[in-house]
């Protein structure tokens, strides 16, 4: 009986890890319905760069500041400005580059860093 | 007296048999019983271990998912999963159709509604469809809004497709109706002589105000949505919630259609034509300051889930103190 269940047992340990492991791991559950807040930064970021794009066309920052309100951040004027300036960093497309820091520039908050690119002309 | 060949050869055959039995038990297969006995029992092992399996997936899968905390957009809230007219999914198409109006490249935007598994085959018929949901459920209520929309109705019609929002949304910014104020000429005639002097009476009013009057339409059937929710501040019109209906193809205002008004006390019906010289469609309802109202189009339509407020608001252009006013436009058919 003491075989029995030493051996039940440590079956059982062994496939809940794998279980746990596969479920957790390897093939984790792919969740629908998620509010925009939790979207990926590369996402994140996507996406206020094709608002600042818009921006550009309406000219409306009340407007990109409703839209970019659905990311959840606490302050989307900061927010403006950490994707603006990480996508310097990374040397990430001029034209979105162009797009975010006009973006920066009518919401207040234009860094130095983005200070070069006011005056680029987007190809 | 014993005979000692026969004890030898007794000894011999004893030996003998006992050697043959110690061969036999050599040769023989060992019983379950003879052999050492193992820890594992190799078959419950197996099972316990497809037992766990399942659960250890039950509870990673469905008890307790893994929060995820970094989606893709086509993993966002659509419409099933929340209340709001606008959500995060369409929020996302909706921003790719706004970068789109700044670099009009089909293709990246076509692969970009792609990326997000929409649930048709057709992408571009989707976002007109999405415009008419959103035209249909009020989004609309504001430029941003409505420039937003126009977006992607841009975006559909170069394409060759439609949607209900082209009959309600018209490009080039004239689909907030205005009120007009129309002059019915009324006829006045002159009244036929008489041979016999009129009796006097009491006073007759000094002015007679000749009008039509209003024949209510037969009982008016469809649905209507709410199009057009605009405040606005006026002092000349402080306070009041302005009702349009009309149809939803050909435009035109609908008299005789009940609008009723709840909240606060108040359940108040009436009927839109009472004031043809606003628009035939045309009906209002005066709030109290700091009311708290809700309108619908009794058995026509739902009642809207924004809540219509009578807060104090400033004179749009003079800045004077007044109650802020809404402006709504019902359309269906």
């Amino acid at each position: 009986m003491i075989r029995f269940l030493i051996s039940l047992l440590l079956g059982l340990l062994v496939g809940l890890a794998f279980g746990l492991g596969l479920g957790w791991g390897v093939f984790p559950t792919e969740t629908y319905g998620n509010p925009a807040s939790s979207l990926a930064q590369q996402y994140q970021d996507e996406y206020t760069a094709m608002i600042a794009a818009g921006f550009q066309v309406d000219g409306d920052t009340s407007g990109a500041l409703e839209r970019l309100a659905v990311l959840g951040v606490a302050d989307v004027r900061l927010h403006v400005q950490q994707v603006t300036e990480r996508y310097i960093d990374a040397s990430r497309r001029l034209d979105d580059i162009y797009n975010l820091v006009l973006l920066a520039d009518a919401l207040g908050v234009l860094t130095e860093k983005m200070e070069p690119y006011r005056g680029v002309i987007a190809p | 007296m014993t005979d000692p060949t026969t004890t030898r050869d007794d000894a011999l055959r004893a030996r003998e048999q006992a050697r043959k039995r110690a061969d036999k038990q050599k040769t023989r297969r060992r019983s379950r019983y003879d052999r050492p006995r193992q820890t594992i029992i190799w078959t419950v092992l197996l099972f316990g271990v497809a037992v766990g399996l399942v659960s250890g997936l039950y509870y990673a899968w469905i008890i307790q998912p893994l929060n995820e905390a970094e989606v893709a957009p086509w993993q966002l809230r659509t419409a099933r999963d929340t209340d709001d007219l606008l959500p995060d999914r369409d929020a996302y198409i909706m921003a790719i159709l706004l970068s789109h109006e700044h670099e009009p490249s089909l293709g990246q935007t076509v692969q970009r509604l792609i990326d997000l598994r929409l649930s048709t085959d057709d992408p571009i018929q989707y976002v007109a469809d999405l415009a008419c949901r959103l035209v249909r459920g009020g989004y609309v209520d504001s430029n941003s809004h409505r420039n937003a929309v126009r977006s992607m109705m841009r975006f559909y019609q170069q394409q060759g497709k439609s949607g209900c929002a082209d009959q309600l949304i018209l490009m080039d910014g004239r689909d907030v109706p205005t009120p007009t104020t129309i002059v019915v000429p009324t006829a006045t005639l002159v009244p036929p002589a008489t041979k016999t002097p009129a009796p006097q009476t009491s006073p007759t009013p000094e002015t007679i105000i000749e009008s039509e009057p209003f024949v209510a339409p037969p009982a008016p059937t469809g649905s209507f949505n709410i199009v057009v929710f605009e405040p606005f501040c006026n002092r000349q019109n402080s306070g009041v919630i302005e009702v349009i209906v009309r149809n939803i193809v050909s435009g035109e205002e609908l008299p005789g259609y009940p609008v009723r008004v709840t909240g606060d006390g108040v359940d108040s019906t009436f009927f839109t034509g009472m004031k043809p010289e606003r628009g035939l469609g045309y009906a209002d309802y005066r709030m109290a300051a700091g009311g708290v109202y809700n309108i619908e189009m009794p058995g026509l339509s739902a009642p809207t889930s924004r809540e219509i407020r009578a807060l104090d608001c400033l004179d749009d252009v003079s800045g004077a103190p007044a109650i802020r006013s809404y402006r709504i436009v019902f359309a269906g058919n």
